[in-house]
């Protein structure tokens, strides 16, 4: 992936990736509401995304 | 010499001969030329035009010699003129056409001697059906297409005006080829070509070295000429758009087709600097109009297609191009190969290997003669059905297969600029939609079964099916079935303490408590981290931290090995009432409480039962693996994949007795362990260094069905392996073609599989046949995707390299506590939907037209020495920590001491701030830089040492003052140094004594150097663990002695092992005899 404008988005195990900002998002992906060059979403992922259980695996674990 | 005259060559003609005599005998430079003439009238009518034609142009009288040095055109006043002829009237049509086809590319192929005039042949062939058709063949060097034009309208004019009894009516020739010849000489000697020349070092400065198109087969070191002809034909409609879509931007037919092959050059080599040759006429001068002679030059376009522009947009570059060429056009391309490519790379051609032609004429008169000039040209000739594109091809590098896939492309290319020329580079189309499925989805249709279970449950499952069936088997024989194995797992994960989704680190020796312990840490729910006690404590330091790991689980002989800062420890060879292990460390009190020791308010766990409930998407095992920024990462993988992928080896190879020969810390381990446990076979356990020692693999592999190996242990054991072993895996780093071969003469199945960590051990697999060919990887194993993608994630068609991403069941977590990193190799599924991930691999990989995969080679720095994965940014940020160290790079090399192998390039750094002044400072710097330079290696090597695995270590260290770089300012790989053989000749020790001669004479050959001292140590001329394993097999040979390996580790210099030989060659009688002499 060359470096350029990308968005952070995620799944609905809420696993993280960034995608080119300026395509159509692949099924099943939704818009985390960050976007900006390559690293700066990386950036961005490394803080929020801090349990990277799935989240269907989290829940069972919670309940 | 009578009846000739002598005049100097053109510089095409000095190229063409220059060509010739590189390959005397190929016919790539012979014009060919059917020409169709009125069946009525005898042949001699056609004779009598050609004696005409002879006599009216000089180069069809003319040869070619040298004459001082100088090339010169030898003009002969007179030549007898015959016209050999062939009757085929009385064959049926279909027949004579094949007689008639024969025959013109036999008189197409025969050389020509170019000092022996003509340098041209015509044969008369008469059809059925009152046609006559003469084959020309003319060599380049006296003729071009437009030549061809010129002849064919004048033999035609002098055949008709005989039958009409009228006298012909032809051009006039005011001058003749060698004026031309003369006047290009004057005309560029004014200054011109120095002018253009100038132009053309500008335009062409760093002009890639190869078109990068993905060839078929390696390309020969020197490149041959045999070609073949694909032919497409475009639809008028797409045509005359196409056509329109050039006019109306200011551009012409030529610029918009030359457009769609650039877009087409990028879109498959990956390369976005594209340069095309095209042949220019040359007849500058009206009076050059109807001349027959050689007056094409070739111009090289260079077209810069970065940015991802829209076609429009790139059609107007390639105008730019273009244009630009045309006002710079009369540098003979000799003249500019010289100034810019001076040396010769005899296995491509120089500057450009794709050409471009558009015809101006209706028919293309040149019939395939079994050659090609360049790697690859399109000749396009506009029709009344549109336009018929001609690709020339080498047949060395492609198959027609790939040729038509390409035209196929190149005709979807210029289709979609037609229907929207905004459409961008990146989306034109490559493959056809039906194409683009099959690919995406039929080659990825891999669903399939695999029990719902975590790891232990099936194991549970079958200790219930067979609870008396042996499930481990030591290498000293010692057994556990199934039954005690599931007892004993489910006994100590009462014991651990640890919780769900936690991690334990398992440092302990290949014994059945081993397999044990990983099934007590996965029924516990936790993931287990393998630690190599092998591994620098660095090292192990750093995983240990890095995994947070909550317990560690060793024996008394290992613990000694690890380091001081660690969790609590069980220890296995404690027996279990003892009191709870102790927390080994008392430098870090802050470390939180050992669980074990565990608070008042938190219920003992139970010895049994009450094991907690472990699904597949709960980890089973944490693997590191070499990270770029200096320090591993840790692959999170669940169960999932485990399972899945075990079920799918199980299918194909069946399951069954299984060594497990490979280091824990080595993802695929698992295959072996799980394997035979999940189908009821027993798991085989090899000694510890059997994967060094030949016969201990022998000897381990027996009663195996199934081995896994990597390629470089194959390489050295697979004359080792007993004879008729059922199934092999190899996999880990490419599979040579050789080892492979050598495995199927052991083994009655062999597979090559292949796959990263982070998608689960493996992801594709490849059943390698007998009498292979080319190694590929195969397609992917069950519930997996495999998509090859440029750097847009688009994928790319059959043959084209491209990045593999890998999806399904064996997509790992991620990376462990690091998820920006995760998430930048983790990426969205673009292609199967529903919210997966794909990972990228970062390997090189194209696709077969079957739908199997091929390696081609890493995108990065990582790569695999001897089956290890290494990160070379790795090493060389643990070398940079050095003080020693300004700056560093790490390399892998063929040339290495010892073979492949890493080699390591330092910049000392700095104490000064560079005056260029020469005085006692700076001498005294140069010494001190000296002694570092001698000591440096054995430093670093140390300093690496202490850090990181064996594989990871330099073979050599080479200290440079800067490294060399591209124009781009990247740092230029191919230009570092090779490594110096050997350290400073003063330390060099003749050996004494015979036996040190012999061994000298071993260690040269393995470590390819000229000699080796006495007191030269093995690994550091560049031995590696591999190479010792030869050592001892030549000790062997030698002197009939079986040194163990470990001992070559220890005695590491030609004395050292000298002396080892001695003794293990003497027996303990031999030994007391010697003390009682020495008493």
């Amino acid at each position: 992936m060359r470096d350029g404008q990308y968005k952070v988005v995620v799944n609905d195990e809420e696993q993280y990736s960034i995608w080119f900002a300026e395509r159509p998002l692949p099924q099943g992906w939704r818009e985390a509401g960050f976007d900006g060059p390559k690293q700066s979403c990386l950036d961005h992922i490394e803080q929020i995304w801090t349990d990277m259980r799935p989240r269907s695996l989290r829940e069972a674990m919670d309940h | 010499m009578t009846g000739t005259y002598v005049l100097p060559a053109s510089f095409a003609q000095e190229r063409l001969w220059f060509l010739a005599r590189l390959d005397p005998d190929a016919p790539a430079h012979h014009v060919n030329a059917m020409i169709e003439l009125p069946g009525q009238g005898d042949p001699d009518r056609c004779a009598q035009a050609l004696r005409e034609l002879v006599r009216r142009h000089e180069t069809l009288r003319t040869a070619l010699t040298v004459e001082d040095g100088a090339l010169v055109q030898v003009v002969h006043v007179d030549l007898p003129v015959t016209l050999p002829s062939t009757d085929l009237r009385h064959l049926p049509p279909e027949h004579a056409e094949r007689e008639y086809r024969a025959l013109a590319v036999a008189e197409a192929r025969r050389p020509f001697t170019l000092d022996r005039p003509p340098l041209w042949r015509a044969h008369l062939v008469r059809m059925p059906g009152d046609e006559q058709r003469l084959v020309l063949v003319v060599h380049h060097a006296v003729f071009d297409a437009r030549s061809g034009t010129n002849f064919a309208a004048e033999l035609r004019e002098l055949h008709n005006a005989a039958g009409a009894g009228r006298p012909p009516r032809l051009p006039d020739l005011p001058v003749q080829y060698a004026d031309y010849a003369a006047w290009q000489r004057e005309h560029l000697a004014q200054g011109v070509l120095a002018d253009q020349l100038t132009y053309w070092r500008q335009r062409l400065a760093g002009l890639p070295r190869d078109a990068g198109l993905p060839t078929d087969r390696p390309r020969p070191a020197t490149r041959g000429h045999d070609g073949a002809e694909f032919h497409l034909a475009l639809p008028a409609d797409l045509v005359d758009r196409l056509e329109a879509l050039a006019r109306q931007r200011g551009a012409t037919l030529f610029m918009a087709l030359l457009t769609g092959l650039k877009a087409l050059l990028a879109r498959y080599s990956g390369q976005y600097d594209v340069a095309v040759g095209t042949p220019v006429a040359g007849r500058d001068l009206p009076e050059f109009e109807p001349l027959i002679g050689m007056f094409v030059n070739t111009l090289v376009l260079r077209t810069d297609l970065t940015g991802d522009p829209p076609f429009e947009e790139l059609l107007g570059r390639v105008r730019g191009t273009v244009l630009d060429a045309l006002d710079h056009a009369e540098v003979p391309f000799d003249q500019l190969v010289q100034a810019l490519q001076p040396e010769r790379d005899p296995s491509r051609t120089p500057l450009h290997q794709v050409g471009f032609n558009l015809l101006p004429m209706e028919s293309r008169g040149q019939f395939p003669n079994g050659t090609a000039q360049l790697d690859l040209s399109l000749d396009v000739v506009r029709t009344a059905e549109g336009a018929g594109v001609y690709f020339e091809y080498s047949t060395d590098l492609f198959d027609e297969d790939t040729i038509a896939r390409l035209a196929g492309a190149y005709e979807l290319i210029l289709a979609a600029a037609v229907a929207e020329p905004r459409t961008r580079l990146s989306e034109l189309p490559s493959m056809a939609p039906e194409r683009l499925r099959e690919m995406l989805t039929g080659w990825n249709d891999t669903a399939a079964p695999y029990p719902d279970l975590p790891l232990h449950e099936l194991v549970g499952e079958q200790a219930a099916r067979t609870p008396d069936a042996v499930a481990v088997r030591g290498a000293d024989g010692a057994e556990l079935t199934y039954a005690e194995l599931d007892a004993r797992a489910r006994e100590l994960a009462g014991r651990l303490g640890v919780g769900v989704e936690s991690c334990v680190a398992v440092c302990l020796p290949r014994d059945p408590g081993l397999i044990v312990t990983l099934f007590a840490v996965l029924r516990a729910g936790a993931c287990y981290l393998p630690l190599d006690p092998a591994y620098p404590q660095e090292r192990l330091a750093y995983l240990l931290e890095d995994s947070g790991a909550a317990l560690l689980i060793t024996d008394s002989t290992y613990r000694d090995r690890l380091p001081a800062h660690r969790p609590p420890e069980l220890l296995l060879d404690q027996p279990p009432s003892d009191p709870p292990p102790t927390r080994p460390s008392l430098e870090r009190p802050s470390l939180e409480r050992p669980s074990l020791e565990r608070p008042a308010d938190q219920p003992a766990p139970a010895s049994t039962g009450e094991l907690p409930s472990v699904g597949q998407d709960h980890l089973a095992y944490l693997i590191y693996t070499s990270g770029s920024t200096g320090r591993p990462k840790g692959v999170q993988v669940p169960h999932r994949g485990v399972v899945n992928l075990v079920t799918d080896v199980i299918r194909r190879l069946g399951g069954g007795d299984t060594l497990l020969m490979t280091s824990l810390s080595f993802d695929i381990a698992a295959l072996e362990i799980f394997t035979p446990l999940l189908s009821g076979g027993t798991l085989l356990l090899a000694p510890e260094d059997a994967a060094r020692t030949p016969k201990e693999i022998r000897r381990a592999a027996e009663h195996a069905d199934l081995v896994q190996l990597t390629p470089s242990v194959a390489g050295l054991a697979a004359e080792h392996l007993p004879a008729g072993l059922p199934r092999a895996i190899l996999g880990g780093e490419p599979l040579p073609l050789d080892v492979a071969r050598r495995m199927l003469q052991v083994t009655e199945e062999l597979w090559n599989f292949y796959g990263p960590t982070e998608t689960t051990i493996w992801s594709t697999a490849y059943r390698v046949p007998d009498g292979v060919t080319t190694m590929l990887i195969g397609t992917p194993v069950a519930n997996t995707t495999a998509y090859v993608v440029d750097r847009d994630l688009r994928p790319v068609p059959v043959g084209v390299a491209g990045e593999l991403l890998l999806g399904g069941a064996g997509v790992t977590r991620g990376y462990h506590g690091r998820a920006g990193l995760t998430a930048e190799r983790f990426v969205p599924d673009p292609f199967g939907g529903g919210g997966g991930r794909l990972y990228r691999t970062g390997d090189l990989v194209r696709w077969c037209a079957d739908g199997s995969l091929e390696y081609l080679e890493r995108l990065d720095d990582q790569v695999k020495v001897r089956g290890v994965r290494i990160e070379l940014d790795e090493v060389a940020a643990v070398l940079r920590e050095h003080p020693l160290v300004g700056r560093a790079v790490v390399a892998v090399r063929e040339d290495a001491p010892g073979g492949r192998g890493l080699v390591a390039y330092v910049v000392p750094a700095q104490s000064d701030d560079g005056s260029g002044d020469v005085d006692a400072e700076d001498r005294e710097a140069e010494a001190a830089a000296e002694s570092v330079r001698e000591h440096a290696a054995g430093v670093l090597r140390a300093h690496l040492r202490a850090r990181l695995p064996e594989a990871m270590i330099p073979a050599a260290f080479v200290l440079v003052d800067d490294f060399p770089v591209l124009p781009s300012g990247k740092l230029d790989r191919a230009a570092l140094p090779p490594p110096e053989p050997g350290p400073a000749a003063a330390a060099f020790v003749p050996p004494r004594t015979p036996m040190e001669e012999t061994l000298a004479a071993i260690w040269a050959d393995l470590l390819g150097r000229d000699r080796i001292g006495a007191s030269d140590d093995f690994f550091a001329l560049g031995g590696h663990s591999l190479l010792v394993v030869r050592l001892v097999g030549r000790i062997t040979d030698e002197f009939g002695v079986e040194l163990p390996l470990r001992r070559c580790f220890d005695a590491t210099t030609v004395e050292e092992q000298a002396l080892a030989v001695l003794e293990h060659s003497l027996t303990e009688a031999d030994l007391l005899e010697l003390l009682e002499d020495e008493l």
